[in-house]
């Protein structure tokens, strides 16, 4: 489990970046971590991942205090930032000096992970895509089989065949154990893949739900003429339309549209939250 | 498991350390010996003198030192690497073994690798010269000395090199000016509110001179040979441990 307790942060000579910021992140799930820029996504994946300490607070993974660095932490760390600059040498031996590290470090996975995404593990990681690095570091990442996975805009620079296998392969990589959180801004890549939307604004949490939950008590309509303004809590022009998330009082399971999701909390997510809060079945 | 310090750990760590590093320095490597080799020759061939083979004897040494203080400044780069900082701080490895690794390769395994190229050169020199009997000279009490100082001075660069994230070798070179001028401003102040503008004379027989003695010829040597790189070594982890992205 990782627990995020009472962090404050600040960078030097900016103002509060998390104040009072408390988050907890259970095994067996795939979260999905969204926000505007500057909202403090990469700040908050790199205090779990012990690259920032919090100015006061307490940041705990699989038990161990993040900022320590514990080789045995870290052993179940894995994190595939936005950019990334990788050795000029091949992928093998790049497997070799670094797969050591990690005590459940699977060659098997990793040959099929790599045959998944068409690489060639005798090709220099020099002479890779900005993608195909990307899609490189995800299988060893995977074939690392650290619990904790942390991906920061994992599907930039992918192909479309790629994000589709990049969606297979996370699905069929989760168990009970893994803790898999992926911070993006391209919210339809996510579609289907995650069971948790985490929303940060402004340094604090301000949604926090399990995906079930949200598409038994949200709907997400393309034309809200007919709709009571009452049951709307967030509308937009959508091609000369208004569409939104109105409550979705039948209990029906309804598709989840991230992006409309993600506006609607950026621009009401109190109101939002209280309809989870205040939530009733109407038969 | 000892999580602080696992030897099989560090002997990956160190493999890892080299292995990515390796195409830089040996690049590096082979410049330097090359450009030195070249200077050595020329010189030794148009001054067939023993002075000549000393001489260049000790600007291999000189070439060794600084070569090694670069080289020490440099082992952090991919901790200060914006792009490169994460994969460095999320391996797990501890600060511990990641500076015994650094501390390793920029001094003994630098020491042993450079002593060699030394020998190498000063063995052409001497032989180019045509004075292959000054060479066993040449290792003299000099030449260890300047190894046992480099031993202990590379911690400062060490610690440069865990402090500054650009221009470390430079930097850290500022940084000891500073310290020898604060340290100088101090001395000379003190001295001089303790004895005035007053030529004052410091027998070695009275207490103060004594003291003085004690201080400059066993108090001051044994702070530099045993004390100064554990410090700065203890130091560097600190550095390390507390470093974030």
């Amino acid at each position: 489990m990782i627990a995020l307790k009472d962090i404050h942060f600040r960078y030097k000579k900016n103002k509060p970046l998390f104040e009072n910021l408390n988050l907890t992140l259970e095994p067996g799930f795939i979260y999905g971590l969204l926000g505007k820029n500057g909202a403090g996504k990469s700040s908050l994946l790199k205090h779990i991942s012990g690259l920032l300490y919090p100015d006061s607070g307490q940041c705990t993974v699989f038990g161990f205090d993040a900022s320590a660095r514990k080789p045995a932490m870290l052993e179940d760390i894995y994190m595939i930032p936005e950019e990334f600059n990788l050795p000029p040498i091949s992928l093998s031996n790049y497997v070799k000096t670094n797969g050591v590290f990690y005590s459940k470090f699977s060659n098997n996975q990793l040959q099929a992970y790599l045959a998944e995404f068409e690489l060639d593990e005798s090709a220099k990681l020099s002479t890779l895509s900005y993608g195909q690095k990307k899609k490189f570091l995800i299988a060893f990442g995977l074939a690392t089989n650290a619990r904790l996975l942390i991906l920061d805009e994992p599907t930039n620079g992918l192909d479309i065949p790629s994000k589709s296998q990049f969606r297979k392969i996370m699905a069929a990589s989760l168990d009970e154990e893994k803790i898999i959180i992926i911070s993006t801004h391209q919210v339809r890549d996510l579609e289907n893949l995650i069971d948790n939307v985490v929303v940060l604004e402004k340094g604090n949490i301000v949604f926090n739900r399990n995906m079930g939950e949200i598409s038994e008590k949200l709907a997400f309509e393309y034309n809200l003429s007919g709709v009571p303004a009452e049951e709307i809590l967030y509308a937009e022009d959508m091609h000369g339309r208004k569409a939104g998330i109105v409550k979705n009082i039948a209990g029906h399971d309804a598709r989840v549209d991230l992006e409309l999701l993600f506006n609607g909390i950026v621009k009401n997510a109190a109101g939002i939250n209280e309809h989870f809060a205040n939530y009733k079945y109407e038969y | 498991m000892n999580t602080e310090l696992n030897l099989k750990r560090l002997g990956f760590f160190l493999r890892r350390q080299l292995y990515l590093n390796f195409s830089t320095m040996w690049v590096a490597i082979g410049a330097i010996l090359g450009l030195l080799l070249i200077i050595s020759a020329l010189f030794a061939y148009f001054n067939r003198d023993v002075e000549i083979v000393l001489n260049l004897r000790n600007l291999h040494l000189v070439v060794f030192m600084l070569g090694g203080y670069i080289f020490t400044s440099k082992v952090f780069d991919e901790m200060h690497a914006p792009q490169k900082s994460y994969m460095f701080l999320t391996l797990p490895v501890s600060a511990t073994e990641k500076l015994l690794a650094a501390w390793f390769i920029t001094s003994p395994v630098y020491v042993v690798v450079a002593g060699l190229m030394v020998v190498v050169l000063c063995f052409i020199t001497s032989l180019v010269a045509g004075h292959l009997e000054v060479l066993p000279h040449l290792f003299d009490e000099v030449f260890f000395n300047c190894i046992r100082v480099y031993m202990v001075t590379q911690a400062v660069f060490l610690l440069g090199a865990a402090t500054f994230r650009s221009n470390n070798f430079l930097k850290t070179v500022l940084a000891l000016i500073l310290v020898a001028m604060l340290i100088a401003a101090y001395s000379g102040g003190l001295g001089y509110l303790l004895f005035g503008s007053g030529n004052y004379n410091v027998d070695e027989s009275s207490e103060l001179g004594a003291t003085a003695k004690f201080i400059f010829d066993t108090i001051i040597p044994m702070l530099f040979w045993w004390v100064l790189a554990p410090f700065l070594l203890v130091v560097s982890y600190f550095k390390l441990k507390e470093r974030q992205v």
